[in-house]
């Protein structure tokens, strides 16, 4: 995937990285953190473990940054490795979902273009039951639209983090904000 | 009204401490590691000082398994060396009464005996060539056949 503009136009410091400019990380790290850790939590839903993979995958970061072409791409690819961290814990401990991450790969449905990242805006007094509707997401859909939250990916993105086709990721968003909008409108 | 960003970000914003301290211990681990012709920070003695033991990557660290093997082998050479000293202490030297010159007197009258016993018994076993198996001990005639048609012709 050729490089792309991230919506965030904050110029991230990744060349001072390179170097090796302490600062430049710290910088990078603190912008990402709690996007991480709240895209972690959701997943796994186990405090310690994720403060153990934030720090893995910051240390991956730091290994492996020579490997990053375009630097505009590297919250995507922050997002990518944490993803993958997980998969592998999630490998390594057999951790038993209610739902399968491949169930819904064969839907295609597409979602529709005016979605915006804040189409869904929500009141303070509802927050609880945002979460609770989040919850009952499936693991693809839930992981397929925090990405899209927390970063506003682009499907290719997600995709790409996700290591599904764009189809698959657009069929996950759709379905997930239907169903995020069935249990929020029994809820509320 | 908040964006769900916002509301997903707000449920963990207490963990922020405790991330920032994950930030600020490996962006200066990064320093060390990344920049490495920027100097490391005085603080410590080294890049990844910061970082819990289980993470700590040194560069010396194949150096250090290369000592320990070192250790390891001649440890091992030592303990058998020792070990061999302990149960054969005569360190698998002849025994002095086979040596005719550092022998005297009744010592050396004996060793001759011996020596000349031996020769009898070498040529005794050259003239009638080796005495073979004991026949006690021998297993007897093997039959040719394999053991199953052996077994059929004993039946």
């Amino acid at each position: 995937m050729e490089c792309m503009k991230h919506f965030d136009k904050q110029e991230l410091p990744v060349a001072a990285a390179r170097r090796g400019d302490s600062a430049a990380w710290e910088i990078l790290f603190k912008r990402y953190q709690l996007p991480l850790f709240t895209y972690l939590m959701q997943m796994l839903r186990r405090r310690e473990i994720c403060f153990d993979l934030v720090q893995e995958t910051f240390l991956a970061a730091i290994r492996h940054l020579d490997s990053l072409r375009c630097e505009e791409r590297f919250g995507s690819w922050m997002f990518s490795i944490a993803h993958q961290k997980a998969l592998q814990w999630l490998r390594r401990h057999r951790w038993n979902q209610e739902e399968s991450w491949e169930q819904h790969t064969a839907e295609r449905e597409l979602v529709s273009d005016e979605a915006g990242p804040v189409d869904l805006l929500i009141q303070d007094e509802d927050e609880a039951a945002f979460g609770a509707a989040l919850e009952r997401l499936s693991g693809e859909q839930r992981e397929a639209i925090l990405l899209y939250w927390l970063e506003n990916f682009s499907v290719a993105e997600i995709a790409e983090i996700t290591a599904v086709p764009p189809g698959t990721v657009k069929s996950r968003l759709f379905h997930a904000r239907k169903n995020l909008k069935r249990h929020l409108e029994r809820v509320l | 009204m908040k964006s769900p960003r916002e509301l997903l970000l707000n449920r963990y914003r207490d963990e922020v401490p405790r991330l920032d301290r994950i930030s600020e211990s490996l962006a200066r681990y990064a320093n060390g590691e990344t920049g490495r012709d920027t100097p490391a920070p005085a603080t410590s003695s080294s890049p990844s000082a910061s970082l819990p033991p289980s993470m700590r990557r040194s560069p010396g660290a194949a150096w250090r398994w290369y000592w320990r093997g070192l250790a390891a082998v001649w440890g091992f050479i030592l303990v058998i060396h020792l070990l061999g000293a302990f149960l054969d202490p005569a360190g698998g030297e002849r025994s002095p009464q086979y040596d005719p010159i550092q022998l005297a007197g009744q010592e050396k009258e004996l060793w001759h005996q011996q020596w000349a016993w031996r020769q009898k018994m070498i040529g005794a076993e050259k003239a009638t060539g080796p005495r073979g198996p004991n026949p006690r001990h021998s297993p007897g005639p093997r039959s040719a056949l394999p053991f199953r048609l052996r077994q059929h012709a004993l039946a």
